[in-house]
Protein backbone atom coordinates (compact mmCIF):
# COMPACT_ATOMS: atom_id res chain seq x y z
CA UNK A 1 0.00 0.00 0.00
CA UNK A 2 1.61 3.17 -1.61
CA UNK A 3 -0.30 5.29 0.81
CA UNK A 4 -0.81 3.60 4.23
CA UNK A 5 0.97 5.37 7.28
CA UNK A 6 4.50 5.08 7.81
CA UNK A 7 5.64 6.23 11.33
CA UNK A 8 9.80 6.50 11.53
CA UNK A 9 11.32 6.66 14.77
CA UNK A 10 14.62 9.05 14.71
CA UNK A 11 16.92 7.26 16.95
CA UNK A 12 17.42 7.85 20.28
CA UNK A 13 21.05 8.52 20.14
CA UNK A 14 21.61 11.36 17.34
CA UNK A 15 25.39 11.43 18.19
CA UNK A 16 28.64 10.25 17.02
CA UNK A 17 29.58 6.59 17.44
CA UNK A 18 26.05 6.52 16.30
CA UNK A 19 26.33 7.59 13.12
CA UNK A 20 25.51 4.05 11.36
CA UNK A 21 22.16 3.51 13.05
CA UNK A 22 20.87 7.01 12.28
CA UNK A 23 22.32 6.06 8.58
CA UNK A 24 20.88 3.27 8.35
CA UNK A 25 17.62 4.26 9.79
CA UNK A 26 16.95 7.40 7.83
CA UNK A 27 18.39 5.84 5.05
CA UNK A 28 15.30 4.75 3.86
CA UNK A 29 14.73 8.85 2.87
CA UNK A 30 16.34 7.40 -0.54
CA UNK A 31 13.91 5.08 -1.03
CA UNK A 32 10.91 7.56 -1.85
CA UNK A 33 12.74 9.78 -3.91
CA UNK A 34 10.16 11.80 -6.25
CA UNK A 35 7.61 9.43 -4.53
CA UNK A 36 5.88 12.37 -2.64
CA UNK A 37 4.93 9.38 0.02
CA UNK A 38 1.44 10.53 1.96
CA UNK A 39 1.03 9.92 5.66
CA UNK A 40 4.90 9.93 6.70
CA UNK A 41 5.38 10.91 10.41
CA UNK A 42 9.35 11.01 11.49
CA UNK A 43 9.00 10.64 15.46
CA UNK A 44 11.45 12.20 17.33
CA UNK A 45 9.90 11.05 20.56
CA UNK A 46 13.00 8.56 21.65
CA UNK A 47 15.85 10.82 20.97
CA UNK A 48 17.80 11.59 24.18
CA UNK A 49 21.02 13.09 22.21
CA UNK A 50 21.98 14.97 19.58
CA UNK A 51 25.47 16.57 18.50
CA UNK A 52 27.25 18.48 16.02
CA UNK A 53 27.46 15.45 13.26
CA UNK A 54 23.83 13.69 14.54
CA UNK A 55 22.57 17.19 13.40
CA UNK A 56 24.03 17.34 10.28
CA UNK A 57 23.08 14.22 9.15
CA UNK A 58 19.70 15.21 10.10
CA UNK A 59 19.72 18.28 8.62
CA UNK A 60 20.61 16.80 4.76
CA UNK A 61 18.33 14.16 5.19
CA UNK A 62 15.34 16.46 5.79
CA UNK A 63 16.92 18.71 3.16
CA UNK A 64 17.13 15.64 0.86
CA UNK A 65 13.42 15.08 0.98
CA UNK A 66 12.18 18.25 0.33
CA UNK A 67 14.81 18.72 -2.80
CA UNK A 68 13.84 14.90 -3.63
CA UNK A 69 9.84 15.13 -3.39
CA UNK A 70 10.21 12.45 -0.74
CA UNK A 71 6.89 13.14 1.01
CA UNK A 72 3.82 14.82 0.36
CA UNK A 73 3.05 16.65 3.71
CA UNK A 74 5.07 15.03 6.04
CA UNK A 75 4.94 15.12 9.68
CA UNK A 76 7.68 15.44 12.58
CA UNK A 77 5.90 13.84 15.45
CA UNK A 78 7.11 15.29 19.19
CA UNK A 79 9.82 17.71 17.53
CA UNK A 80 8.58 20.66 19.90
CA UNK A 81 7.96 18.60 22.95
CA UNK A 82 11.23 17.05 22.81
CA UNK A 83 13.17 19.62 24.39
CA UNK A 84 16.27 18.00 24.01
CA UNK A 85 16.13 18.02 20.30
CA UNK A 86 14.65 21.66 20.18
CA UNK A 87 17.28 23.22 21.97
CA UNK A 88 19.96 21.38 20.86
CA UNK A 89 19.10 22.47 17.21
CA UNK A 90 18.71 25.96 18.36
CA UNK A 91 22.03 25.73 19.91
CA UNK A 92 24.00 24.73 17.40
CA UNK A 93 22.38 27.95 15.13
CA UNK A 94 19.93 25.59 13.13
CA UNK A 95 16.56 26.29 13.85
CA UNK A 96 15.21 28.36 11.40
CA UNK A 97 17.02 25.54 8.99
CA UNK A 98 15.03 22.96 10.43
CA UNK A 99 11.60 24.81 11.08
CA UNK A 100 11.50 25.39 7.11
CA UNK A 101 12.22 21.86 6.46
CA UNK A 102 9.73 20.91 9.19
CA UNK A 103 7.19 22.26 7.05
CA UNK A 104 8.87 20.94 3.86
CA UNK A 105 9.79 23.71 2.31
CA UNK A 106 12.77 24.87 0.30
CA UNK A 107 15.53 25.54 3.21
CA UNK A 108 17.09 28.43 1.16
CA UNK A 109 16.84 31.39 2.11
CA UNK A 110 17.90 30.37 6.03
CA UNK A 111 20.40 28.19 4.45
CA UNK A 112 22.40 31.41 3.53
CA UNK A 113 21.52 32.97 6.84
CA UNK A 114 23.40 30.63 9.10
CA UNK A 115 25.36 32.84 11.08
CA UNK A 116 28.65 32.80 13.51
CA UNK A 117 27.93 33.03 17.81
CA UNK A 118 31.01 33.04 20.19
CA UNK A 119 30.24 32.92 23.92
CA UNK A 120 33.08 32.50 26.43
CA UNK A 121 32.50 28.67 26.75
CA UNK A 122 32.14 27.63 22.99
CA UNK A 123 32.07 28.93 19.41
CA UNK A 124 29.60 27.83 17.30
CA UNK A 125 30.24 27.96 13.19
CA UNK A 126 28.11 26.87 10.54
CA UNK A 127 28.68 27.74 6.97
CA UNK A 128 27.32 27.57 3.85
CA UNK A 129 29.03 26.44 0.81
CA UNK A 130 27.56 28.63 -1.72
CA UNK A 131 28.21 28.04 -5.43
CA UNK A 132 27.45 31.15 -6.61
CA UNK A 133 29.84 33.13 -3.99
CA UNK A 134 33.41 32.96 -3.60
CA UNK A 135 34.04 30.52 -0.60
CA UNK A 136 37.18 32.98 0.35
CA UNK A 137 34.12 35.73 0.77
CA UNK A 138 33.08 33.78 3.53
CA UNK A 139 36.54 33.09 5.38
CA UNK A 140 37.86 36.20 5.00
CA UNK A 141 35.14 37.90 6.73
CA UNK A 142 33.83 37.63 10.05
CA UNK A 143 33.82 33.51 10.38
CA UNK A 144 37.58 33.80 10.26
CA UNK A 145 38.13 36.35 12.42
CA UNK A 146 35.47 34.99 15.10
CA UNK A 147 37.05 32.02 14.89
CA UNK A 148 41.13 33.56 15.51
CA UNK A 149 39.38 35.60 18.11
CA UNK A 150 38.68 32.90 19.88
CA UNK A 151 41.50 30.90 19.82
CA UNK A 152 44.84 33.04 20.84
CA UNK A 153 47.31 30.87 20.36
CA UNK A 154 48.83 31.04 16.60
CA UNK A 155 49.77 27.60 16.09
CA UNK A 156 46.41 26.53 17.23
CA UNK A 157 44.88 28.90 14.58
CA UNK A 158 47.14 27.53 12.15
CA UNK A 159 46.30 24.17 12.46
CA UNK A 160 42.85 24.84 12.62
CA UNK A 161 42.82 27.37 9.21
CA UNK A 162 44.76 24.65 7.87
CA UNK A 163 42.37 21.64 8.25
CA UNK A 164 38.85 24.35 7.31
CA UNK A 165 40.88 25.48 3.93
CA UNK A 166 41.59 21.93 2.92
CA UNK A 167 38.34 20.66 3.70
CA UNK A 168 36.47 23.39 2.39
CA UNK A 169 38.43 23.57 -0.84
CA UNK A 170 38.27 20.09 -0.94
CA UNK A 171 33.93 20.17 -0.55
CA UNK A 172 33.63 22.80 -2.77
CA UNK A 173 35.03 21.17 -5.91
CA UNK A 174 33.90 17.74 -5.23
CA UNK A 175 30.39 18.28 -3.89
CA UNK A 176 28.60 17.69 -7.78
CA UNK A 177 25.22 17.84 -7.71
CA UNK A 178 24.49 19.06 -4.25
CA UNK A 179 23.55 22.95 -3.61
CA UNK A 180 23.18 22.69 0.18
CA UNK A 181 26.82 21.43 1.62
CA UNK A 182 27.36 22.79 4.57
CA UNK A 183 30.57 23.37 6.93
CA UNK A 184 30.16 23.28 10.42
CA UNK A 185 32.60 24.14 13.60
CA UNK A 186 32.06 23.66 17.13
CA UNK A 187 34.96 24.11 19.68
CA UNK A 188 35.66 25.15 23.18
CA UNK A 189 39.45 25.90 24.42
CA UNK A 190 40.42 22.15 24.36
CA UNK A 191 38.87 21.03 21.23
CA UNK A 192 36.95 21.98 17.77
CA UNK A 193 35.14 19.42 15.85
CA UNK A 194 34.41 20.38 12.19
CA UNK A 195 31.80 18.35 10.05
CA UNK A 196 30.97 18.88 6.56
CA UNK A 197 28.39 16.84 4.60
CA UNK A 198 27.39 16.84 1.04
CA UNK A 199 24.61 14.49 -0.39
CA UNK A 200 27.04 15.05 -4.22
CA UNK A 201 28.83 12.77 -6.03
CA UNK A 202 30.84 11.33 -3.02
CA UNK A 203 34.61 10.79 -2.77
CA UNK A 204 34.39 6.90 -3.95
CA UNK A 205 32.19 7.61 -6.89
CA UNK A 206 35.10 10.36 -7.78
CA UNK A 207 37.96 7.87 -7.33
CA UNK A 208 36.71 4.55 -8.99
CA UNK A 209 35.66 6.74 -11.99
CA UNK A 210 38.76 8.80 -12.14
CA UNK A 211 40.53 5.25 -11.45
CA UNK A 212 38.62 2.22 -13.63
CA UNK A 213 40.66 -0.43 -11.68
CA UNK A 214 40.02 0.65 -8.57
CA UNK A 215 37.71 -1.50 -6.58
CA UNK A 216 34.90 0.52 -4.76
CA UNK A 217 36.20 -1.06 -1.29
CA UNK A 218 39.64 0.32 -1.82
CA UNK A 219 38.30 3.60 -3.04
CA UNK A 220 38.79 5.39 0.50
CA UNK A 221 42.23 4.02 1.53
CA UNK A 222 43.35 5.30 -2.43
CA UNK A 223 41.91 9.13 -1.39
CA UNK A 224 43.76 9.12 1.71
CA UNK A 225 47.14 8.32 -0.03
CA UNK A 226 49.42 11.35 -0.71
CA UNK A 227 49.54 12.40 -4.93
CA UNK A 228 46.39 10.73 -5.56
CA UNK A 229 43.34 12.57 -7.14
CA UNK A 230 40.91 12.37 -9.05
CA UNK A 231 41.57 15.28 -10.98
CA UNK A 232 44.66 14.33 -12.62
CA UNK A 233 46.32 17.50 -14.55
CA UNK A 234 44.22 19.86 -12.10
CA UNK A 235 45.59 22.03 -9.45
CA UNK A 236 44.24 19.34 -7.48
CA UNK A 237 47.19 17.20 -6.38
CA UNK A 238 45.48 14.35 -4.13
CA UNK A 239 47.14 16.07 -0.65
CA UNK A 240 44.35 17.80 1.25
CA UNK A 241 42.78 14.51 2.70
CA UNK A 242 46.39 12.58 3.24
CA UNK A 243 47.45 16.43 4.89
CA UNK A 244 43.76 16.46 7.45
CA UNK A 245 45.17 12.25 8.26
CA UNK A 246 48.39 12.87 9.20
CA UNK A 247 47.65 16.17 11.57
CA UNK A 248 45.01 14.15 13.08
CA UNK A 249 47.36 11.15 13.49
CA UNK A 250 49.88 13.50 15.16
CA UNK A 251 48.09 15.51 17.49
CA UNK A 252 46.05 13.08 19.07
CA UNK A 253 42.68 14.14 17.27
CA UNK A 254 39.92 11.99 15.10
CA UNK A 255 38.92 11.81 11.70
CA UNK A 256 35.64 10.33 10.33
CA UNK A 257 35.40 9.94 6.65
CA UNK A 258 32.03 8.09 4.76
CA UNK A 259 31.12 7.83 1.21
CA UNK A 260 28.39 5.12 0.26
CA UNK A 261 28.60 1.91 1.98
CA UNK A 262 32.22 2.97 2.74
CA UNK A 263 33.74 4.48 6.10
CA UNK A 264 37.75 5.17 7.29
CA UNK A 265 37.91 6.34 10.92
CA UNK A 266 41.43 7.30 12.61
CA UNK A 267 41.67 7.71 16.44
CA UNK A 268 44.83 9.46 17.09
CA UNK A 269 46.61 7.33 15.01
CA UNK A 270 44.53 4.07 15.43
CA UNK A 271 42.73 3.63 11.71
CA UNK A 272 40.08 1.16 10.63
CA UNK A 273 38.31 0.48 7.49
CA UNK A 274 34.85 -0.62 7.27
CA UNK A 275 31.24 -0.66 5.26
CA UNK A 276 28.18 1.02 7.22
CA UNK A 277 24.72 2.02 6.01
CA UNK A 278 25.15 3.56 3.37
CA UNK A 279 25.45 7.57 2.28
CA UNK A 280 24.90 9.22 -0.94
CA UNK A 281 27.55 11.75 -1.04
CA UNK A 282 30.71 12.39 1.70
CA UNK A 283 30.97 12.86 5.36
CA UNK A 284 33.94 14.20 7.08
CA UNK A 285 34.08 14.90 10.39
CA UNK A 286 37.55 16.12 12.40
CA UNK A 287 37.74 16.41 16.07
CA UNK A 288 40.80 18.18 16.57
CA UNK A 289 42.66 18.08 20.11
CA UNK A 290 44.27 21.43 20.98
CA UNK A 291 46.70 21.12 23.50
CA UNK A 292 49.07 19.40 20.69
CA UNK A 293 48.89 21.36 17.78
CA UNK A 294 50.48 20.17 14.24
CA UNK A 295 50.74 21.70 11.45
CA UNK A 296 52.10 21.11 7.29
CA UNK A 297 55.51 22.20 8.37
CA UNK A 298 55.87 19.76 11.19
CA UNK A 299 54.08 17.02 8.93
CA UNK A 300 57.15 17.95 6.15
CA UNK A 301 60.09 18.71 7.66
CA UNK A 302 62.15 16.33 6.81
CA UNK A 303 60.86 16.11 3.06
CA UNK A 304 64.44 16.97 1.37
CA UNK A 305 62.84 17.27 -2.23
CA UNK A 306 60.58 20.30 -0.91
CA UNK A 307 63.91 21.73 1.15
CA UNK A 308 65.79 21.03 -1.62
CA UNK A 309 63.41 24.11 -3.47
CA UNK A 310 65.50 27.41 -3.44
CA UNK A 311 62.72 29.53 -3.16
CA UNK A 312 63.50 32.96 -2.13
CA UNK A 313 61.99 33.54 1.06
CA UNK A 314 63.06 36.67 3.04
CA UNK B 1 60.74 48.94 -9.83
CA UNK B 2 59.89 46.50 -7.60
CA UNK B 3 56.30 46.20 -7.37
CA UNK B 4 55.25 44.76 -3.89
CA UNK B 5 51.89 42.24 -4.30
CA UNK B 6 50.40 42.25 -0.81
CA UNK B 7 48.48 39.34 -0.47
CA UNK B 8 46.20 40.28 2.24
CA UNK B 9 44.20 42.73 -0.19
CA UNK B 10 43.19 40.04 -1.43
CA UNK B 11 42.38 38.16 1.37
CA UNK B 12 44.43 36.55 4.81
CA UNK B 13 42.66 32.98 3.97
CA UNK B 14 43.47 31.74 0.47
CA UNK B 15 40.98 28.77 -0.19
CA UNK B 16 39.15 29.20 -3.09
CA UNK B 17 39.82 29.03 -7.03
CA UNK B 18 38.17 32.14 -8.01
CA UNK B 19 40.70 33.80 -6.03
CA UNK B 20 43.80 32.25 -6.37
CA UNK B 21 43.52 33.00 -10.40
CA UNK B 22 42.74 36.46 -9.26
CA UNK B 23 46.06 36.24 -7.53
CA UNK B 24 47.93 34.32 -9.85
CA UNK B 25 47.07 36.41 -12.88
CA UNK B 26 47.89 40.15 -10.96
CA UNK B 27 51.85 38.09 -10.13
CA UNK B 28 51.80 36.61 -13.93
CA UNK B 29 51.30 40.36 -15.22
CA UNK B 30 52.95 42.56 -12.98
CA UNK B 31 56.13 40.30 -13.96
CA UNK B 32 55.73 40.29 -17.87
CA UNK B 33 55.17 44.18 -17.11
CA UNK B 34 58.16 44.33 -14.88
CA UNK B 35 60.59 41.43 -15.25
CA UNK B 36 60.78 40.68 -11.50
CA UNK B 37 58.19 40.89 -8.18
CA UNK B 38 57.70 40.90 -4.81
CA UNK B 39 55.15 38.85 -2.99
CA UNK B 40 54.14 40.09 0.80
CA UNK B 41 52.37 37.66 2.43
CA UNK B 42 52.04 38.99 5.83
CA UNK B 43 48.64 38.36 7.71
CA UNK B 44 48.12 35.85 5.71
CA UNK B 45 46.82 32.64 8.18
CA UNK B 46 46.46 30.01 5.55
CA UNK B 47 46.85 29.16 1.86
CA UNK B 48 45.59 25.89 0.64
CA UNK B 49 48.11 23.73 -1.08
CA UNK B 50 45.36 24.11 -4.34
CA UNK B 51 45.89 28.01 -4.35
CA UNK B 52 49.80 27.23 -3.21
CA UNK B 53 49.85 24.99 -6.42
CA UNK B 54 47.94 27.23 -8.92
CA UNK B 55 49.62 30.50 -7.79
CA UNK B 56 53.38 29.61 -7.24
CA UNK B 57 53.63 26.17 -8.86
CA UNK B 58 52.40 27.56 -12.33
CA UNK B 59 54.12 30.16 -11.81
CA UNK B 60 56.92 28.27 -11.32
CA UNK B 61 56.29 26.20 -14.15
CA UNK B 62 55.79 28.76 -16.72
CA UNK B 63 58.70 30.53 -15.89
CA UNK B 64 61.68 28.01 -15.02
CA UNK B 65 62.62 26.95 -12.03
CA UNK B 66 66.02 29.24 -12.69
CA UNK B 67 64.00 32.34 -13.41
CA UNK B 68 61.40 31.81 -10.97
CA UNK B 69 63.41 32.07 -7.76
CA UNK B 70 65.60 35.08 -9.42
CA UNK B 71 62.27 37.32 -10.40
CA UNK B 72 60.23 35.97 -7.43
CA UNK B 73 60.65 37.28 -3.69
CA UNK B 74 57.92 35.94 -0.96
CA UNK B 75 58.45 38.05 1.67
CA UNK B 76 57.32 37.89 5.76
CA UNK B 77 55.76 34.16 5.24
CA UNK B 78 55.14 32.15 8.29
CA UNK B 79 56.53 28.64 8.32
CA UNK B 80 53.03 27.25 7.57
CA UNK B 81 52.85 29.37 4.27
CA UNK B 82 56.26 28.48 3.20
CA UNK B 83 55.66 24.98 3.38
CA UNK B 84 52.23 25.28 1.34
CA UNK B 85 54.32 27.21 -1.15
CA UNK B 86 57.03 24.63 -1.79
CA UNK B 87 53.93 22.01 -1.58
CA UNK B 88 52.84 23.55 -4.61
CA UNK B 89 55.59 24.36 -6.49
CA UNK B 90 56.46 20.60 -6.23
CA UNK B 91 53.78 18.78 -7.05
CA UNK B 92 53.35 21.42 -10.41
CA UNK B 93 56.83 20.09 -11.56
CA UNK B 94 56.10 16.99 -11.17
CA UNK B 95 53.28 17.36 -13.53
CA UNK B 96 55.67 17.96 -16.01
Amino acid sequence: MANSPTILKVPSRMVKNYDDEIIRKLGCFYRYKQLQKHSFYLDFQDVVELDLLGLLILYKFLDYSVVNKCFFNPCLLNYEENRTIRDRVAYYGFKNLIDDLKKNKDSDRQYKNLQVSVSDDFIIAPMALLKETSSSDYLNNDYSRKIEGYYHNHKVNAMIFTVFSEMFLNFWAHALGDSKSVIVAHGNQEMIEIACADSGEGVVKSITDAFPRCKKEDALKMALKKDVTSKKGSNHMGYGLWLINEIVTKSGSRFLLRSEEYCYENMAGKTRFYTSATWHGTIVYVKLFLTNPITIDDIEKNNEQLNDLLINFQ
Amino acid sequence: MNTIIIIKDFGTIISDEELGSRIYKTISDCIEEEGSVTIDMQDVKTMATFCAKQIFGQLCKKMGQASFFEKVVIVSATEQIKTSIRVGILSALKDN
